[in-house]
Formats: C-alpha cells, structure tokens, sequence
C-alpha cells in the first residue's frame, strides 16, 4: 500500500454503508481513504517492486532474511525469478525458536554458516529481521553489533520486513528505502553533485531535470544507475539530494540530515505550474538561477526541505528564470498538442486509471479530462496528501467518476468482462477491465516532468493502437527486473 | 554486548538476559538445517491450507499483517488468475495484535461473509497469532454462532511445509463428509475395516475411487492430472472424488461412497487415514509414473475387487515390450543383465558403472517415480525427502516394488527374459538442510531433482531436472512433466 492510512475509525462511521462499499462514485467517495479496511484481496497484477527488487539495486550486496518458510517463500522466489539466488539467502525461524530465548544466537550463527557457504565474499549484507523479532523483543542491537565485530569487513544493514507495523508507521519498503543509504557517509562534497534517492526506476535521460544537470555540468549518482560499490560510496560526495518518488521521501529526509545538504522531493506533477516551481526550486538549489526571495527553500535541508515546500511566487517569473537553461513554454506547447492527438485518437474511450501505475493517479485524471478525456474509473484505495487539490476539482467537475479499490473483498468476485474499449493505465486496472489496452507501468515508471507528461501520453496512444496479453504481462514481479518467467 | 533498551518488556516476554544468554549458551543446541546460502525453501502450511481448500468453495483466511496473500497466489497458486476462490488476508495490525482485538477480525470476516456467502470459513494461523495466543477456537465459535457458516480453524504456523498444511485441510474436509451409511449408500455401518474387507457395493461399472493429495503444489495444472483419471478410467476404475483438485463440493461430499482410495503425495496421507477409520474405504500409496502403475494398479485391484487385467495398457504401461524408448530398445539381454539385482531385495542404490542415481522432492511421488526408473533399467534410485515424510510412507517405500497377492501372475507374464519384479523397495531418506543435502548428493553420479537444487549438486553428476511448483513455485512450470508418462519430458536414457 503506497499511501497513508487513517487511525481515527470515526473516519469510516461517518460515511456510514458507502465505506463499506467497493467502489462508488466520487462525489460520494472520503478522502483521503473511502473504503473501510476489512479482509484484504490481492489481485494477481504483480508489477510492482518490492523489498528483494530494490534490495538487489545496491551494488556487491547480499540479501539475508530471518523468518517463519511462509514469509521466506514469497522472497526467495522474488530472487529465484529474477535469477539472482547468488546474491540470497536465509534463515528459517521454527517454532521452538519462539521459546528457546536462543533467536540472537540463531541469527548470529546462521550469517555465519551462510558466509561459509557463499563462493564469495559479499562487501555488504542486507539482514531482515521480520514482526516475529519485533514482538518477541530480539535483542537486535546485540545481534548487529556482534556480526559487526566479527565480520569487520562486511557492512550490515539492519533492515525490517515488519509488515505489522505497516500501518501504523512506515512500511518495509520506505524503511528499505532509508536504510539502503544506510551505509554512505560524508564525504568532501562536490559542488556539481546531485544524488537521487528513493526511486525503482532511473529518471529518464530525456527529464527536464537530467537536460538541466547536463546543461549546467553537474553529475548524479542514482542507485539505478551504478555501476558498482565504489560509485554508490560516491554518494557521500553529494551536495545535493533529491526525490522523485513519493515512498522514498523518508529516505530523502534522513540522508539529507546525514549529509547535511538540502533534500528536495520533487514529485512527478501533471501540472505544468507545478513542474515549473520543482524546476525553478531545483536551480536555485542548484544556484544556477538566482534567488531573490526572502525565504530561500534552496537553502533548506533535512526534514524542512523534503517537506515539499514551494513557494507561491508569480507564474511568469519562473519561466523567465527557467528560460536560460530550459524552454517550458515550448514544452508546454509540445504537451498541450499530444494532449489534443491523444484526445482526438481515443475519441470518448474510457480511460481507467491505477496508483499503482502512477502514485499521483489523481493529477494524472485532472491533466485528462480536462483535455476532454473520458476517465471512467480510478483504482486506489487511498491517495496523497498533496492530492487534495485535484481530488476536489475533480469531485466538482467528474463526480461520476468511479472510485475502485483494490483491496476490497468483493474485488474477487467483481465481474471482469473483457472489455477492450476500455484503455487502462496501470496493470491492476488492466485486470480489473480485462483489456489488453494498457499502459504497463508501476511506481511512476520514472516519469517526471514535462517529458513525464509527453512520454505517458505516448505510451497512452501507443495502448489504444496495441494489445498486450494480459496475464503474461502482469504476472510478472518487479517489472523492469530481471524475470525468468 | 548491548541490553536491551526496555528490560520490563523483555522480562514480560519472557526473554532471556544477555548474560544468561552468554552463560547458557551452547553452539550445538541451534540447528543449522534452517540456514540456506543457496536454495530454496518449499511452500508453507499456510498456503498448503489455502491450496487444499482452495476449490471447495469456502472462505479462506490468513489471519496476517500482509504478505501472506500474495506469496501464496502469487508463487503457491497457479489457479489464482482463472478462479475466483475466496482467500483473504486479515490485515492484522500492530495494535490489535497487542491489544487482543480480535473483535475487528470477527466483524470483517462476518461482513465479508455476508457479502460473499462461502459454504464454508477456514481460519488459518501464521507465526504472530501463534505468539500472541490467539483464541481461535473461540473466535471460530463466535462467527459460525452469528453467521450460520460452518467455520474450521488451521492450527499451522507458518513454520511447517505444506505437506502438514495442506494435510490437515483434507483431514478436516473428510471428516465433514456426511457418511454414506446414513443415507443408505453403504451396506456397511462405516466402522474401520482391513483391507479387502468391504461389502456390499456394486461393482458393476467397475469400482469407485477417491485421489487423495492432489494440489497443484505437487501436479502442477499441467496434464499431470487429467493423464491420472484417464490412468485410472482405462483399468476401470471410477473416480469419485478428487481432494481436490477438479471435483466440485458436490463429487466430494460423496467421497465416502468411494471403494478405495488412492494417495498420491503425502498430503493425502491423513484424509485416507480418517476414510479408513470412518467409512472403511482401504487406501493405496503411489502414483502411476510410468511402469510403476501396472504394480500400483495391481495393488489397487486386489483392495477394490477390480479386475486388473481388463486395463488398456497404453504403450508406456509396457512393462516388458523392449519397447523403444528415447532412440534404444531396452532388451532381453539387459535385464539378464540386472536380474542378480533386481532379484536381490536389498535398497541399497546400485553402484553399477552406470552409476548412482537419487530423486529428490516428495516422497509418494518421487518413490514412485524412482519405482519406475528401477523397473525400466534395472537401477534403482534413492529418494531425499527434504519434507516432513510420514513413517508410513518410509515403510511402503522399503516394499514398494513388492507386489502384493499377484507375485505369481507377474512371474508368469514374463517377456523378453524378465522373470520377477517384486523386489523390495526404494530407499528413502528425509534430509533437511542445504548442508545436509548437499554433503548427501556428493556420491550420487545422477540427480532428479528441481532445478533450484542445482547449485548444491555435485559438478560430475548428471541434472536431470524435475520441477517441483512447491519448491521452485512458478518460474518451470511449462517445463513440468506430465508425471504418469515422465521418462520422454525427464530425458531419461539407459545409459
């Protein structure tokens, strides 16, 4: 689940039967979550990453989980299917385990075995403890700290598949996102370095953002992109952070703290102004355009900066400022003439829209329908905060719109007509629809910016002219990955 | 050494202290078998539960933070996509857990219930519930009172392989099946009988049999299943019910009217157990891999009544047709050759110089399949069972080339030189752990076994690969064989 979730219960009893409900038009849905939670479904789309796909981004890293074999299995195979058992193992908790006050030493004992075992020497070892360590209060300092001294040539990272606590606190994947920069540390900084941090997917070459760094002659690290350990130790060299992707912001604020640079989060908008102040706010952070404002968010850091605050400064001035380096205006004419060759080449044909596809899914409808665009239906079962905005423009101005969870009981059973005059944005809302229209993305699939926008609009044209098989494309874990399947 | 930073919170877990801990410590109590560098790891009980279940119409419940779901229809469940079986995650959250608000769990399952009206609910525990105590007894008492659902409850814990998981699932489904005496079906009262004891059924379109332990965790959904039933159609025999896969609520709620019934893996083992007790139906352990089946057949025959020799062999039944097989006929001249060997009983692997060879994966299966391999070259395999192996099943591999009541008829139909068959068993052994397994498969010159074995099989052996959907889940499915004509899709040669 990539959102938040709501604690106060008077939340749901205020809506009454809707919540209870799996999907219902907009107009009557809650925000920021309409449906009440209960029994949870999960549908057979499985593109998105989790915690072994990302792990396996860190370069020389070795995987180690500690866990009961029903949470081991979903894990192992997530590295089985991406052909990397070579950089995986484990250690299986049993029952006496729970009793025998012996779990440290197990742990201890077992990384000891598997290094043993491993034909190589990994330079860092991703240990993850699970809810079972939690609640038995394992002594994880002392477990860490041992292998630490006995292993000293090993990073060890402390990493958590703690799904109970998911929802009341961060999830596994934003604490793995923390924790894979775990191990950078400061270093001399280079004034012309940008690290991105947080995302699955590397930005594309062609984002205004990459066209900005090159232009100015800056360099970036991504974990995406590296080439081995040595480049990813790099990162401590950065003097500045950013963040594209919503699950990563923690991340983004605690590194930032740690290196003491400014972090910006820097969401995919499908906003033209938006993307502008994330533009303007990069440069001036950047100090390749100059900031005259009193309060200069460039110079924010930490936790302040990855707040996402913008200031509200005047729409023209920006693009002024922006012009040196990079045209906007000529962007934003490009999109507006793909949103109109979009528009008229689906000609009325219902869109159906997933977060899973896009965290920002409500942005995404707004940009739509307001290009005359038909989004009939939008997959989440809970939205960010900084989609409030659009959220209401689009109650007021498509109430009809249905909302659908995904999670929802009844979405087992919900009749999947193959329906191919439906285009659908996401894989779970491919399924759902049964049509093999569909743009087969997940976690934003790193668009950003005014090139986000272009390259989404293709890749919409590009569905309504092409089908996929349904079940082949989403089946697959981790899109992007490695996949024997 | 660090403490703990919340001592009343680990004295309330019962934690041991570091101290102790350093005290107490000894090396050799921690079992290392549950440390894998290299390998995977087999399917759980929970998703054994949910795989069992999964046709029969009920609704299944993880009671689970998260996760749990996904593996299992994701890596456990190849039906997922095409089926819309109920099985559902609690979503259980930190809070409740500890607070013992089990009240939220009741509510959503009743309101799921309502909406979705399953014959049936099934409970499943996984490893926080079972460290928190939960009461699902009682908790089972309370939705079945408010919802007038029938509602079991799956002790498992996550740590067990599904063979215990998905066992106890069919335990539980026969011992809700209504007994046939009761509705004039059975002349018997349904007490325990032997073997070959029953009465009173007609057996005029040859005799009714249950499959006991098919899960596509063991047969994939590949052709695996539709070549048994036409397996068991051709020998005459009737298939009642299928636990369960391919027969509906309906075709198992008649399962006691069976005359025999047939366990194909492990996982069946318990319910045939229960159907012997209950209704008196005898039970057969095997699966028809190839040759195997004219001895399983055999053993079915004399418990059902039925009359073996009216099967329609297809080619592959062909015991002793020199049939041709991968490019080579197997000859009368061969078997001379192995006949000291397959005269003599014991289950030692043969050390030939052709070699030793060993299967590995679950034991009913992979005991016949070995039973095969031995009555088609005169080698026979070892079987590691990295599962939990009931002693019955160690027992019936040691005698499991034996053929019961018809050694006369089978020395009698001798061909091409091959006067006898019945020769002792299979040796099998459970082995568990990638050490272990890996320091047992060093002799081995060829090992049948998944392909995620293969980085602890010795380099000079041979890999033959079997895949197994409960170890290596999704990814070899196209590449399962069909079990009941293997050797083609296994490659197996002569050598």
């Amino acid at each position: 689940m990539i959102h938040g979730t709501i604690k106060d219960r008077d939340h749901w009893e205020d809506a009454g039967e809707k919540s209870l409900k799996e999907s219902l038009p907009l107009s009557q849905a809650l925000w920021p979550a309409p449906f009440e939670p209960g029994l949870e479904y999960n549908s057979p789309a499985h593109g998105n990453w989790n915690i072994v796909h990302m792990g396996m981004l860190l370069p020389e890293a070795h995987q180690i989980y500690v866990c009961a074999a029903n949470c081991n299995r979903g894990v192992v195979l997530t590295a089985a299917e991406m052909d990397a058992m070579d950089r995986f193992s484990f250690i299986e908790v049993q029952e006496e385990d729970l009793y025998q006050g012996e779990m440290e030493d197990l742990v201890i004992r077992g990384v000891g075995e598997i290094l043993d075992r491993l034909d190589h020497r990994p330079r860092i070892i991703l240990l993850f403890t699970v809810c079972l360590h939690h609640f038995m209060g394992t002594d994880l300092p002392y477990i860490y700290e041992s292998l630490r001294n006995q292993y000293p040539d090993i990073y060890f990272v402390d990493c958590y598949m703690d799904c109970i606590l998911q929802k009341e606190g961060l999830t596994p994947d934003q604490k793995l996102r923390i924790k894979l920069y775990d191990i950078i540390e400061k270093k001399e900084v280079n004034p012309r370095q940008i690290n991105i941090v947080g995302n699955d997917f590397p930005l594309s070459d062609r984002s205004e953002i990459k066209r900005l760094m090159r232009a100015a002659g800056w360099i970036w690290r991504d974990l995406t992109e590296l080439t081995g350990m040595d480049q990813y130790l790099e990162m401590g060299e950065g003097c500045l952070n950013i963040c594209t992707y919503p699950l990563g912001q923690p991340g983004l604020e605690i590194l930032s703290e740690k290196l003491d640079v400014p972090g910006l989060y820097l969401p995919m908008a499908w906003d033209y102004e938006e993307i502008n102040r994330q533009l303007a706010w990069l440069c001036r952070s950047m100090g390749i355009i100059e900031d005259d404002r009193e309060e200069k968010s460039g110079n924010l850091s930490g936790k302040e900066a990855a707040s996402g605050k913008h200031s509200k400064e005047d729409k023209s001035k920006i693009v002024a400022l922006l012009n040196p380096w990079i045209d906007v205006e000529k962007l934003r004419e490009e999109c507006e003439k793909s949103l109109e060759e979009t528009a008229h080449l689906l000609k009325g044909r219902s869109l159906a829209l997933d977060a899973s596809a896009t965290p920002q899914v409500l942005g995404l409808a707004r940009l739509l329908i307001s290009h005359g665009m038909k989004v009939t239906h939008i997959y989440g079962d809970a939205f960010l905060p900084e989609e409030k905005e659009d959220w209401l423009w689009l109650k007021k101005r498509a109430p009809q719109i249905e909302i659908c969870s995904v999670i929802h009981h009844n979405m087992r059973v919900r009749k999947r007509i193959p329906d191919d005059k439906v285009l659908a944005v996401g894989q779970k809302a491919a399924y759902f629809h049964q049509t093999p229209h569909f743009v087969n993305m997940v976690e934003g699939g790193g668009l950003h910016g005014y090139d986000g926008i272009l390259t989404m609009l293709d890749r919409i044209r590009q569905a309504a002219l092409e089908k996929k098989e349904i079940e082949d494309t989403i089946r697959r874990k981790g899109l992007g990955c490695a996949c024997l399947l | 050494m660090t403490e703990p930073k919340d001592p009343d919170l680990c004295r309330t877990l019962g934690k041991i202290s570091a101290m102790e801990k350093e005290l107490n410590h000894n090396k050799d109590n921690i079992n290392m078998r549950q440390v894998s560098a290299r390998i995977s790891t087999y399917t759980a009980d929970v998703s054994g539960v949910c795989s069992a279940l999964f046709e029969l119409g009920g609704m299944t419940v993880i009671h689970d933070p998260s996760g749990c779901n996904s593996t299992y229809n994701t890596h456990d469940e190849p039906r997922w996509y095409d089926q819309d079986s109920l099985v559902f995650i609690s979503g259980l959250t930190q809070m409740d857990a500890i607070l013992g608000n089990d009240d939220k769990f009741i509510r959503d399952i009743i309101r799921a219930a309502e909406d979705l009206k399953p014959s049936f609910i099934a409970l499943v525990r996984t490893p926080v519930p079972l460290l928190n105590g939960t009461d699902f007894e009682g908790i089972a008492l309370e939705i079945e009172a408010r919802t007038g659902i029938p509602v079991m409850y799956f002790p498992t814990t996550g740590m067990e392989t599904y063979i215990r998981g998905a066992g106890m699932a069919l335990e539980a489904v026969v011992n809700r099946i209504p007994d046939p005496a009761f509705h004039g079906k059975r002349k018997d009262s349904g007490q325990a009988k032997s073997h070959g004891e029953k009465e009173g059924l007609s057996l005029e379109k040859g005799p009714w049999v249950n499959i006991l332990g098919a899960t596509p965790l063991d047969f994939s959904i590949g052709q695996t299943m539709d070549s048994l039933k036409d397996w068991l159609d051709r020998r005459g025999y009737r298939v009642r019910s299928c636990l369960a896969m391919g027969s509906g609520p309906d075709a198992i709620r008649t399962a006691g009217e069976a005359d025999l019934n047939l366990v194909i893996s492990g996982v069946g083992l318990p319910a045939a157990r229960v159907m012997e007790k209950r209704f008196g139906i005898p039970y057969v352990l095997g699966f028809p891999v190839e040759d195997y089946g004219r001895i399983l057949d055999r053993e079915m025959s004399s418990l059902s009544g039925a009359d073996s020799d009216q099967a329609e062999d297809s080619p592959s039944d062909d015991l002793y047709g020199g049939e041709l097989y991968d490019g080579e006929f197997y000859d009368s001249e061969f078997y001379d050759k192995e006949k000291s060997d397959l005269q003599d009983s014991n289950l030692n692997t043969d050390h030939s110089d052709r070699g030793s060879w060993v299967v590995i994966g679950e034991p009913v299966t992979s005991i016949s399949l070995a039973c095969a391999i031995y009555m088609r070259t005169g080698i026979r395999p070892e079987v590691i069972s990295p599962l939990e192996t009931d002693p019955e099943i160690l027992d019936w591999a040691k005698e499991a080339l034996n053929v019961r009541d018809c050694g006369e008829e089978m020395a009698g139909e001798s061909k091409q030189g091959m006067k006898k068959i019945g020769a002792g068993g299979i040796s099998c052994r459970m082995i568990q752990g990638e050490a272990a397994l890996e320091e047992a498969l060093r002799p081995y010159t060829r090992i049948i076994a998944d392909p995620l074995y293969q980085p602890i099989c010795p380099g000079k052996a041979e890999f033959i690969s079997l895949p197994h959907e409960a170890f290596s889940g999704r990814i070899y499915r196209k590449q399962i064989p069909d079990l009941v004509h293997a050797f083609i899709d296994l490659g197996l040669k002569a050598d």
